[in-house]
């Protein structure tokens, strides 16, 4: 029984072995700024073929709409991802303790 | 991300491509009685010659003159008339043009469908499990 019990203190170091930080491959808060940097830099883009196009630099208008669709899905691929990460939180958060 | 969107940027190149092919089919018909040129004698047909890029698209590589001899036509009082009395002029069939600029105008059409295709297939890809 007591050896039983002091297999308790091991608990700990299970724990932290099995944190999600100690996975293998990019921590979730990385890819999470990288896609929100690469949204960022759609939208850059976008803004640039826009002015490029007003100053006349960018002579053709399908390259500036492309640009800017590019930037729409970027930005409708953000939102969905956001929506789920709500939706998994609003989960954790309804579980009762 | 760059395969996310290639469909978008070949599509972009195929009507990038067929722009520049109105363009040159504008200045066909814009110079069809053009006589004097840089180069000398009269304008000539100028025809696009497109290339398949590595990573997919097209792309304009060359601006070819068309070899065939001008159109040579009796007027006498024309200043770049010959000894003769015949004016060289340009190659440029009208009704040949127009029907080349119908089918730039379609194929740019079908790359705008295609890019529509491939932004359709994406926005339906985002809207699973939704």
């Amino acid at each position: 029984m007591i050896k039983d019990i002091a297999s308790i203190n091991n608990v700990p170091t299970l724990v932290t072995d099995n944190r999600v930080g100690a996975a293998k491959g990019p921590a979730f808060g990385e890819v999470l700024t990288r896609a929100i940097e690469e949204l960022n830099a759609s939208q850059v883009k976008a803004d640039k073929a826009v002015q490029g196009f007003l100053s006349g630099e960018v002579k053709d208008v399908h390259q500036v709409m492309i640009a800017l669709e590019e930037a729409h899905l970027m930005m409708q691929l953000s939102l969905e991802v956001r929506n789920k990460l709500v939706e998994a939180y609003q989960e954790l958060s309804r579980m009762p303790v | 991300m760059s395969d996310f969107f290639s469909g978008f940027r070949i599509s972009g190149s195929g009507m990038t491509a067929q722009r520049f092919r109105l363009d040159l089919l504008s200045n066909n018909i814009a110079n069809i009685q053009t006589t004097r040129t840089p180069g000398g004698g009269p304008y000539q047909r100028k025809m696009p010659v497109f290339t398949e890029m590595l990573s997919g698209g097209v792309a304009v590589t060359a601006l070819v003159p068309d070899p065939s001899s001008p159109v040579r036509v009796q007027e006498p009082g024309h200043p770049d008339a010959d000894a003769k009395g015949f004016v060289a002029y340009p190659a440029v069939d009208l009704g040949q043009e127009m029907v080349n600029m119908i089918g730039a105008t379609r194929a740019y059409q079908a790359n705008v469908s295609a890019f529509e295709a491939s932004k359709q297939m994406l926005l339906k890809a985002l809207e699973l499990g939704a």
